[in-house]
């Protein structure tokens, strides 16, 4: 490498520096998701907790499921939820505003698989005996979409009435919680 | 015995250092100090020779006489290009790089060393067309990403075939990047010579010859990553750091030489829980009976214990991992065996006989449910290559494998796979400059007929009838190469690749972070077309440009799709064969020489990569907006565009240079998570480097992804961090 180089050298990072930074200097990821739009809130968990559960996540639908394949379409979840601790602050991103009908807590079994019907709690005004809708506006997060859980009533049909009693009795039967 | 002296053409001074191999045969000679050579022990006849020496043009001597007692005077042209002399993976054989019939990237150790790396997936994501998803390397888009289980691109350690027997991946950690003089990548199906797993490319790492003189090396390497750039992804207020050190020595004794290496590498990761700690252990013998004839033996041990970050805590913490993983770990253990004899017959004939072992083994019961599996793959070749009906070299030759993996009943359970194969590759010569070659693999393999889900298990049944235990594979291949003109030299090719399902393909049942794994005993092998058509032109000796226009149709492609269960209210995912996928592109790469010792390189790559969904397809539970049964579709996990572009300056012991690569965003992924692409964006990355010679010390300072730009590849996980790195390497 001779004196040239060491001339054009600056000049040749500098082309290379100026090439990259419009796309680059962003850091590519934002810190929180694009928008930010989604639903966040509280999960306050009660009771004993059982020691076959493995995972819990809270779930999203811009529908109530109406056939098992309904049970597919997820607005957006958060699979993450510390169930160990007393209360976790949950944040579901969505990609879209609008009327969000179904907003579930669920759990899985250690050494299982997801079942949609497998529900913990979900979100509902008190007073109301169904699901409350949460709307959501474009690029703003909807708070304070607080959830309990009582481990307790886990497997307490009754408990759950709440939260499958927007389901259509045919998907109930389907789930062989029939009433 | 042939002589000779090397010398510049200009200004007739020697050449100490240049290489002279003869084709076809594994001898070769240094030039001394003086330019002088000997090849001895060569059988009296004619034979070509390829010369060559670093910033020359490499020369082919053709039908050069041995025994003559006459010395050869040979000249070698300066060149400011640097092209790679021979290549030894296209046809099993020694052959000079522009008549190889394919497309053939070379990273030399010097490139390697270059990127302060402790893997060889650094160095690879620079070569045209190559990319890495997660751990899984990617040839002009024959790969997308499934969950570390399955390669397209078999990859090779002085020719043994280094892809494991339980999950047919490759373990990048095992391989001693501090002793590989040299990667070879092939694009493009290489089955007729290699058979399974060669669907995509092949990538031959070859490893370091003991020295001829005593020569002690080492490496200190020392690193940091920067924090995040956004404040509140931080997970840790301590340094993320990465250090390690290599040491090898290598000398003769007599017949033999003999070249011993240890390494160790520590890291603190840049994730939260991604931390490893590496030991390593290599040794390389090679007993010279005659000039002609050796034995080559080598060992390759390693031990890694590793943190594991599967993916992240949550979109606003993604560098942290979930509470429940936190403790999650692996140890994995690698140990390679492999013996070589060489014998060169006579001018006519010579012939090797090889045998390896491949042990693979992993033990996660850190984390929760975690097991132990080990596998072991263990084989034998023959291969004899003849030349004595010139103009025409042939190879031909034998190869047999058996795959034994033993793991729990829940998991993989107990699998034996026997691969039985036959080859013959010809290479003929019309004219000096150019040349046809015919390849013709015949592979068997025959697996086990275990196949049943475990008791308890919520995967369907499967019975011994669902199970392809015997299956054939004819691989053809033919090629040409034609040089012409100033420096135009032309190839094209076609050949039939396949890959044979892995055990983990097969028999996985597993159920991890919410997704069941279940099993598919009806998995059989995917196929492709593979064809190219290239051109390379150098312009004087300051520029060059290699174009390659690619077209692969693949059959039965294995991919990891959802599976219907029986209970319809869940769903699980298995690897299935997929009915049909195309992909086809072009490839530019272009070399020039600048004033200053200033040097500019760009390879950019163009895929169009779909996939023919079958008209039953069962889509996945997200991101199916643009998938139709029965249409096509973008293959998940491919780059469109691919760019990378770089400019060096080397000279008096000191070089810099700078990269920036640009990877198109996917236009599909897995659809297993409901985000779909919302976080995956184009990907820009900058790099550089100084380094300075001082003697035999050497400093190499490097910068990755300058811009500090965060990008993630697979779901949920972020792939990238700037890093400073401090290389001291030296050769005593």
């Amino acid at each position: 490498m001779d004196r040239g180089a060491v001339r054009a050298w600056p000049g040749a990072m500098l082309w290379a520096v100026l090439l990259c930074w419009n796309s680059a200097c962003d850091h590519g990821l934002e810190a929180r998701p694009p928008g930010p739009t989604g639903i966040s809130g509280l999960i306050t968990f009660t009771g004993e907790r059982p020691d076959d559960i493995e995972q819990v996540a809270v779930a999203v639908y811009r529908e109530t499921p109406q056939t098992l394949s309904d049970f597919w379409a997820i607005g957006g979840w958060d699979t993450e939820v510390e169930f160990t601790a007393r209360e976790y602050s949950y944040f579901v991103p969505l990609d879209r505003e609008g009327t969000y009908r179904w907003v579930v807590v669920a759990w899985r079994r250690k050494d299982a698989f997801w079942n949609f019907d497998s529900l913990l709690g979900c979100y509902h005004i008190p007073g109301d005996d169904l699901p409350s809708p949460v709307v959501v506006t474009q690029g703003e997060i909807t708070g304070g979409i607080d959830i309990s859980v009582d481990f307790e009533v886990l497997e307490d049909e009754a408990s759950q009435a709440t939260c499958l009693g927007a389901l259509p009795p045919e998907l109930l039967d389907e789930l062989g919680r029939g009433r | 015995m042939l002589c000779g002296r090397i010398l510049d053409r200009r200004d007739g001074t020697a050449l100490p250092g240049a290489t002279v191999v003869v084709l076809g045969t594994e001898s070769g000679a240094l030039a001394d100090g003086e330019g002088r050579f000997c090849l001895q022990g060569l059988p009296p006849g004619s034979y070509d020779l390829l010369v060559s020496f670093v910033g020359y043009e490499a020369l082919k001597l053709h039908d050069v006489e041995a025994g003559s007692g006459r010395d050869l005077q040979i000249s070698l042209r300066r060149s400011s290009i640097e092209l790679p002399p021979l290549v030894v993976s296209a046809t099993r054989r020694r052959q000079a790089f522009i008549e190889a019939p394919l497309s053939i990237s070379v990273a030399n150790s010097g490139d390697i060393a270059a990127h302060n790396s402790f893997t060889l997936q650094a160095p690879l994501r620079y070569q045209p067309g190559v990319s890495m998803v997660g751990s899984q390397v990617n040839i002009r888009g024959s790969s997308g990403y499934s969950r570390g289980t399955g390669s397209r691109v078999l990859l090779l350690l002085d020719g043994f075939p280094m892809l494991s027997a339980d999950l047919g991946d490759i373990k990048w950690r095992s391989i001693p990047v501090g002793e590989v003089e040299r990667l070879e990548v092939i694009k493009g199906s290489g089955s007729a010579l290699y058979g399974t797993g060669a669907l995509g490319g092949v990538i031959n790492v070859i490893t370091r010859r003991p020295s001829a003189d005593p020569r002690t090396r080492f490496r200190l390497l020392g690193g940091l990553y920067s924090q995040p750039a956004h404040e509140s992804w931080r997970w840790t207020d301590g340094p993320m750091y990465l250090t390690g050190m290599d040491w090898s020595h290598s000398r003769r004794l007599g017949r033999t030489g003999a070249l011993v290496s240890a390494g160790y590498k520590r890291s603190s990761g840049y994730h939260e829980n991604d931390d490893f700690r590496r030991y390593h252990l290599f040794a390389k013998g090679v007993h010279h009976f005659s000039p002609g004839t050796y034995w080559s033996n080598l060992v390759n041990w390693s031990v890694d214990d590793h943190g594991v970050f599967l993916r992240w805590k949550n979109r606003l913490e993604p560098l942290k991992v979930p509470a429940k993983d936190q403790d999650a770990g692996t140890v994995s253990w690698n140990l390679n065996l492999n013996s070589e004899f060489y014998r060169l017959h006579n001018r006519s004939l010579g012939y090797r006989l090889k045998g390896f072992y491949y042990r693979t083994a992993f033990d996660n019961t850190r984390s929760a449910g975690g097991f132990e599996s080990v596998g072991h793959k263990t084989g034998a070749e023959v291969q004899v290559d003849y030349t004595g009906w010139e103009p025409a070299a042939l190879t031909a030759g034998t190869f047999a494998a058996y795959d034994l993996v033993r793991s729990p009943g829940d998991f993989l359970g107990r699998r034996t796979l026997l691969n039985l194969a036959f080859y013959s590759h010809g290479v003929y010569s019309l004219l000096p400059q150019a040349e046809i070659s015919v390849g013709l693999r015949y592979d068997l393999h025959r697996r086990d007929r275990g196949g049943q889900s475990a008791l308890g298990s919520p995967c369907p049944p499967s019975s011994n009838r669902d199970i392809r235990h015997l299956q054939r594979q004819f691989s053809p291949q033919v090629g040409m190469s034609y040089r012409f003109g100033s420096g135009t030299a032309l190839r094209a090719s076609a050949g039939r690749g396949f890959r044979a399902p892995s055990v983990a393909e097969i028999h996985t049942q597993a159920a991890a972070s919410g997704l069941l794994v279940c099993p598919n005993p009806g998995l059989h092998a995917e196929h492709n077309w593979s064809s190219e058509l290239g051109v390379r032109q150098s312009l004087a000796d300051f520029a060059a440009l290699d174009l390659a226009l690619f077209w692969n149709t693949f059959e039965d492609l294995i991919e990891a799709r959802p599976n219907p269960l029986p209970d319809a209210a869940s769903a699980a995912t298995s690897f299935r064969n997929i009915s049909r996928a195309r992909i086809r592109g072009l490839e530019v790469e272009g070399q020039l020489a600048l004033p200053h010792g200033l040097r500019w390189r760009t390879a950019f790559t163009f895929l169009d990569a779909v996939e023919f969904l079958a008209p039953d397809e069962i889509l996945p539970p997200y991101c199916r907006k643009d998938l139709v049964p029965g249409e096509q579709a973008p293959l998940p996990y491919r780059f469109r565009h691919q760019l990378t572009t770089g400019i060096a300056a080397t000279g008096r012991g000191n070089r810099m240079g700078a990269t920036l690569r640009y990877l198109s965003r996917f236009e599909r992924v897995s659809g297993l998570f409901p985000e779909c692409r919302r976080d995956h964006r184009p990907i820009y990355l900058a790099d550089a480097f100084v380094g300075r010679r001082w003697g035999p010390v050497e400093v190499n300072v490097r910068v990755d992804n300058l811009l500090q730009y965060h990008y993630i590849l697979t779901e949920r996980k972020i792939r990238s961090m700037r890093r400073f790195s401090l290389a001291l390497s030296g050769v005593i």
